[in-house]
């Protein structure tokens, strides 16, 4: 049976109180980042788009490319702790699952590169963002040293409210860019929200206590920081 | 000091949050309040005031 979502009576703000967990998450990372707003225009309309766009793939790439290793790091705690812990437990399948659905993506994204003209051993020499490898880096850290739940706040801030496809398929029809370039962002804006309902309903599901939620909201916070300074950092003044 | 004080007192523009904002800001703990002040304090080059001009949702 699924438990219902925490109350959030622990909550210092009543206002909050009662807010499904994957709602209050939510909530956090448009706090932390705004961009990322549903009705907000997509970085892919930007008019200069063509001259950041090596730049911004790089960028997802060196998150890319951590994904599969950071869920079977989840996976591998989650499965230690499920004897005795009802939400490492009922983590382990969607950590199983989600392995299999994120698997190649960082060859997909080198291809994309491939495309624009990066040369692959470049790419692969370049050293990442500072502020992307910490934020990824945590992860580590809560996953091993404090509860695998946090990396659901992590994929809750990259996966949810993803850019629809037409939004994708415009950039790469008007902007310039081969639309070869495009492949990995179509891919993730044709299949995300279906990521995203099935993470809203498993943190829904959860037996979360408070610091459980906390956990993921600190998690998704630090990710979505990440990206607003990485992407600050990147975006034309 | 609330933690809607201590983003004000960071020059963190909290009058144009709407109330359910505002109650979120004063749910987080001292950690995540530490990740909202860092990046709506240094690193908000892409937006004008509270609100942004350009998403970066690309995942």
């Amino acid at each position: 049976m699924v438990q219902p979502s925490p109350t959030l009576e622990d909550y210092r703000a009543a206002g909050v109180a009662g807010l499904p967990a994957s709602l209050l998450l939510k909530k956090k990372i448009l706090l932390v980042s705004p961009h990322t707003h549903e009705t907000t225009p997509s970085v892919l309309t930007h008019p200069q788009l063509r001259e950041f766009y090596p730049e911004m793939l790089f960028t997802l790439y060196s998150t890319i490319w951590a994904t599969v290793p950071l869920l079977e790091a989840a996976l591998t705690v989650s499965r230690e702790r499920s004897a005795d812990d009802a939400v490492a437990a009922k983590l382990v399948p969607y950590f199983q699952n989600h392995i299999a659905e994120e698997l190649h993506h960082d060859e997909w994204m080198l291809e994309d590169m491939e495309v624009l003209g990066m040369k692959r051993s470049e790419i692969l020499e370049r050293l990442p963002p500072a502020g992307i490898a910490e934020a990824v880096g945590a992860q580590y850290y809560w996953i091993y040293h404090y509860h695998p739940v946090a990396f659901l706040g992590y994929l809750a801030a990259l996966e949810t409210d993803p850019v629809s496809a037409e939004v994708v398929k415009k950039a790469a029809a008007e902007s310039g860019i081969p639309p070869a370039a495009f492949r990995t962002l179509l891919i993730h804006s044709e299949h995300d929200f279906d990521h995203c309902e099935d993470l809203n309903r498993l943190i829904d599901g959860l037996p979360l206590q408070p610091q459980h939620i906390r956990l993921m909201s600190l998690s998704a916070m630090q990710i979505a920081a990440a990206y607003d300074k990485a992407f600050t950092a990147m975006l034309p003044g | 000091m609330s933690n809607l004080d201590q983003l004000a007192k960071a020059g963190v523009p909290i009058k144009d949050m709407s109330a359910e904002e505002k109650q979120v800001v004063e749910s987080l703990s001292q950690p995540e309040l530490s990740v909202l002040l860092e990046v709506r304090t240094k690193y908000e080059g892409v937006c004008k005031g509270n609100r942004p001009v350009t998403s970066l949702k690309i995942l």
